[in-house]
């Protein structure tokens, strides 16, 4: 027995009956957010898109267990690039998205159901892009059940990826906080959307990184998965490693010590 | 935050995921490979004390 207490324990699978576990510690790293007022409307989704989702879900599923994981995040929502059939229903996804904006939009605002609201998050996603979708996914992103923040962030991060000016003017601060969560998908998919909206290297936005999470992403950068890629990539931003030499220090476990180590030297 | 052990979390959340699944889902997950066990969170915490602990050398998990 260790008498630690943990503040999360996440059981992820890049696929193929394999499984990665993270635990959360609770020590000085750990710093809480606060999280939106819970919702406690009755809206709810139409059966059409929850039976949509579920497609979508359950054909991603079969494409992660065959370990067909490539992403074309290239239109601003996530397609698959080499699953033919799971591409099909997420473009289906899209449409359907497309049309029904505003009752989505109700949902992920007002329902009081987790589930319903994890749907809309992601479905809110697969919709055209304007600057009320960024607006809610961003509210979203702070919403008090975890499943929710997870997708709402996710679709952000697909969103930066896909546009330069959609990632300008995501805020990061929200994003900065998710970093120090005793929540795995928290600390994951707050790096996402920071690896994005850093690209320009924002003296501001990185100053505040090291002022504030630096601890976090140091600990996130020693994770021997590919999970380890997105801290390190801001860690090496923070340093000052040029980008391309950056992206395979970051991608490589030997030489991530490269990257903590320049961390240290510029402090 | 959770006040419990690491080691009692990590067996209530597989065995807990077990009693929601169907009986071949069960015999997935007790033939699951876990590649790695990582923390984070640890800063003031002696995190090679937890990382020494017995359970990690576990290749397989439950036996």
């Amino acid at each position: 027995m260790l008498g630690c207490s943990t503040t999360d324990v996440a059981m992820v699978s890049p696929g193929e009956d394999v499984w990665l576990i993270y635990i959360g510690l609770a020590g000085n790293s750990i710093k809480s957010f606060s999280y939106n007022p819970a919702p406690k409307g009755t809206a709810r989704l139409p059966a059409t898109a929850l039976e949509i989702y579920r497609q979508v879900d359950a054909a991603f599923l079969s494409a992660m267990q065959r370990g067909v994981a490539g992403e074309d995040d290239s239109r601003g929502y996530s397609l698959s690039s080499d699953d033919p059939a799971l591409r099909a229903k997420q473009l289906a996804m899209h449409e359907y998205a497309a049309q029904h904006e505003d009752v989505i939009r109700a949902v992920l605002r007002l329902s009081a159901d987790n589930e319903q609201r994890q749907i809309a998050a992601e479905l809110l996603g697969y919709t055209n892009q304007s600057k009320q979708q960024i607006t809610d996914l961003v509210w979203a992103s702070h919403d008090p059940d975890e499943g929710v923040r997870n997708n709402a962030t996710r679709a952000l991060g697909v969103l930066a990826r896909s546009n330069p000016k959609v990632a300008a003017g995501i805020p990061a601060a929200g994003f900065i906080e998710m970093l120090n969560s005793g929540k795995w998908t928290d600390r994951n998919k707050g790096c996402f959307v920071l690896v994005e909206i850093s690209k320009w290297r924002s003296p501001k936005l990185l100053d505040a990184l090291r002022a504030r999470t630096l601890q976090s992403l140091l600990e996130m950068a020693h994770w021997r998965s590919d999970h380890a890629y997105t801290p390190r990539v801001l860690l090496g931003r923070i340093a000052g490693i040029e980008e391309t030499r950056l992206q395979k220090l970051a991608g490589n476990n030997d030489q991530a010590d490269v990257i903590i180590k320049a961390v240290h030297q510029k402090r | 935050m959770r006040n419990c052990l690491i080691l009692i979390s990590l067996l209530l959340l597989l065995t807990a995921a077990g009693q929601t699944e169907s009986t071949a889902a069960q015999a997935e997950l007790r033939s699951a490979r876990i590649r790695f066990i990582d923390f984070y969170g640890y800063a003031g915490l002696d995190v090679d004390k937890v990382r020494a602990a017995r359970f990690m050398k576990a290749r397989r998990f439950p036996h």
